[in-house]
């Protein structure tokens, strides 16, 4: 696929006469706006404490995934396996507790799962040398197939009830702003982060100036991972149980989140805070679409829509200027 | 001999041979006659949109939209003929068009919006799937005249030597030749080539690339109408999650099958072996009793390792360029 990115130079031109313009999120945050403001009007029951925490708990499950995503998609990669996972780490925890282990063990051992397959990914891609999406295709099967052989396709709990506070109340929101804040100041902040940009940008170049790219994909393929599984928590304690089908066919909204939010597949560019306002506006637009009454076999195609709609919006900023937008 | 071993489709061929001898020797069932019949024709319709994928492919695009449309496709046939009863073949041509419409869109978004192939068809996979499930109201579809039925259990034949052969392969098989004709023997399929190793470079020489690609993508489309169609002759219904999975299967058998992702290589036996490799696997593990999940991982497997085993083989052939270029050169030092 194509290794362009953004002339400098226009980007350049641009912050300096819009200073918005340097904002990238600011079509999908105008849009989310607008549709919320718009619904609190039409939907009698869209304000209630009860749906706008739903829509939340949504948003953190999509956005921790999306966080993790956004680092992948920066360096022009791509994780098919997330929602498996999810699903793979889930099972281990609920079956340890299941099984008389502490809670809080098997919530480290979750994450250690979530990490451990994203090591798997990591390496697939870096050592073995196979594309992202080839990889990634491959360990979604495997782990998926994984989780049904694991829980004999039965659900696993139900846990206890100390654990269910993850997924109700405020903990999804607060876990998401955790999780939104300290990723983006590894990206912004760090020199790991300053370089799953680069390597994104253009890996040849960095590869040169005697960057080890290996280690910058296997760590944001690692913390893809964990991150996972943070997700899988709280979707796991919110339905009180783990199941071998949970979360079948998110990668899909992870992926549209992210590039709602103004991430470009190509790499290179991207940020964590646009990809949330993107799993906010996935969110409420599914939630929405029921408030509203549209029937639920109408929710894809609305789906497929908005995410043309939004990476078009995207792209439009850039074709004032020739090369100031990404060939294919 | 050893130049034939080192083509791209060897590698895959070779697996299929494997694959076969196992589960030959496991169960009798498996090289029955009756039992080849049927997996050929269930995995023509897989074969068939393979085709238009490994040009996509070869462009250095991805179409991940296949599945739904071969749905969406599906379920045409369905709500025209069997709920609102209009004649089969008017009905067939409006599954064939609205698939060539799909794919039409999604080369029209890739070039002229320059939104990239995944994205895209990451959309259209979503409306399209939701467009079948709109039309249907998420039943399935009956009541197609006997004749339609007639035709996806249609075998033509006695052939000398093969035996009976189903109308769906028939056309599989028209269809692969086409694509091989049009990949091998004309310009524009070199041209298709061209745009995926260098699609710059393409352009500066004169080709039109908007039309490579339009081509490809409305190409691919039209066949997964075609698949849909195929699919509801077959099934003598329309289920609205028709060919859910197909797009994974299908990029399983086209990279299998030697083309690589990053476009300018492939072809199209390569991928019907992959196609073929993917149907006996699935028949075979099913006939000894594997349950479906397995299979699942079992697939995911074999996608990386033979993703692995052409790294390896390019590995060791740049290798070899490199010792022959060393003792080829003057001094042997250069």
């Amino acid at each position: 696929m194509a290794d362009t990115t953004v002339a400098p130079t226009a980007i350049k031109r641009m912050q300096k006469t819009n200073p918005l313009a340097q904002m990238r999120e600011l079509p999908a945050l105008v849009f989310l706006l607008v549709a919320v403001s718009a619904l609190w009007y039409k939907a009698p029951n869209f304000g209630t404490a009860t749906n706008l925490l739903t829509i939340a708990r949504e948003t953190a499950i999509v956005g921790i995934m999306g966080a993790g995503m956004t680092t992948v998609i920066i360096t022009a990669g791509i994780d098919l396996s997330v929602a498996s996972v999810l699903a793979f780490s889930a099972a281990v925890m609920a079956a340890m507790v299941v099984g008389g282990t502490s809670i809080w063990l098997a919530v480290i051992a979750a994450l250690g799962v979530g990490m451990a397959c994203g090591a798997g990914n990591a390496l697939l891609i870096t050592r073995l040398r196979i594309p992202p999406i080839i990889a990634t295709l491959g360990t979604m099967g495997i782990l998926r197939a994984g989780v049904t052989l694991y829980t004999h396709a039965k659900w696993i709990g139900p846990l206890p009830g100390s654990f269910y506070f993850v997924g109700t109340g405020y903990t999804p929101v607060i876990l998401l702003a955790v999780v939104a804040a300290t990723s983006s100041i590894f990206l912004l902040r760090t020199k790991m982060g300053r370089y799953v940009y680069a390597a994104g940008g253009n890996e040849e170049a960095v590869r040169l100036s005697g960057l080890n790219v290996e280690r910058v994909k296997s760590t944001v393929y690692i913390l893809n991972g964990l991150l996972a599984s943070v997700a899988g928590l709280i979707m796991t304690s919110s339905m009180a149980s783990a199941q071998s089908n949970m979360a079948m066919g998110y990668e899909l909204n992870v992926i549209a989140a992210v590039v709602i939010g103004g991430t470009s597949i190509n790499g290179g560019q991207g940020s964590v805070l646009g990809t949330i306002i993107g799993a906010a506006i996935m969110a409420v637009l599914s939630n929405s679409l029921i408030l509203l009454g549209v029937p639920i076999y109408w929710h894809k195609v609305i789906t497929g829509a908005i995410i043309l709609i939004a990476v078009l919006v995207d792209k439009l900023r850039f074709l004032k200027s020739d090369e100031g937008y990404p060939k294919n | 001999m050893k130049v034939i071993l080192r083509t791209k489709e060897s590698a895959v061929f070779v697996l299929f041979l494997i694959v076969f001898a196992i589960f030959a020797a496991q169960t009798d069932r498996f090289a029955a006659p009756d039992n080849l019949f049927n997996v050929a024709r269930q995995y023509s319709e897989l074969a068939v949109v393979s085709v238009g994928l490994t040009m996509v492919i070869i462009t250095g695009g991805i179409d991940i939209s296949i599945g739904s449309i071969v749905g969406l496709s599906s379920i045409l046939v369905g709500v025209l003929c069997g709920r609102m009863g209009l004649n089969i073949w008017p009905a067939c041509a409006a599954a064939l068009l609205a698939g060539l419409a799909c794919g039409a869109i999604n080369g029209l978004v890739i070039t002229k919006l320059r939104i990239q192939p995944i994205v895209t068809t990451l959309a259209m996979l979503s409306a399209a799937r939701g467009l079948a499930f709109v039309l249907s109201e998420a039943r399935s579809l009956s009541g197609f005249p006997d004749s339609f039925i007639a035709l996806g259990q249609l075998a033509i034949g006695p052939i000398p030597g093969l035996g009976y052969i189903p109308l769906a392969v028939v056309i599989a098989l028209s269809l692969i030749i086409l694509g091989i004709v049009v990949l091998r023997g004309t310009a524009f399929g070199r041209s298709i080539y061209a745009v995926g190793s260098s699609e710059e470079a393409a352009r500066l020489s004169g080709i039109n690339v908007f039309w490579v690609k339009m081509f490809t993508y409305s190409f691919t489309g039209l066949l997964a109408g075609l698949g849909g169609i195929m699919m509801a002759a077959r099934l003598a219904s329309s289920i609205p999650d028709a060919g859910t999975g197909f797009e994974f299967e299908a990029i399983t058998a086209v990279v299998m099958g030697g083309s690589s992702l990053k476009g300018g290589e492939g072809n199209i036996v390569g991928t019907i072996i992959g196609v073929a490799v993917m149907g006996i696997l699935r028949n075979g593990l099913n006939l000894i009793g594997v349950p479906n999940t397995w299979q699942v991982l079992f697939l995911g497997v074999m996608l990386i390792l033979a993703v692995l085993a052409d790294n390896l083989r390019s590995a060791l052939r740049s290798k070899r360029e490199l010792r022959y270029a060393v003792s080829k050169a003057p001094d042997g030092s250069d």
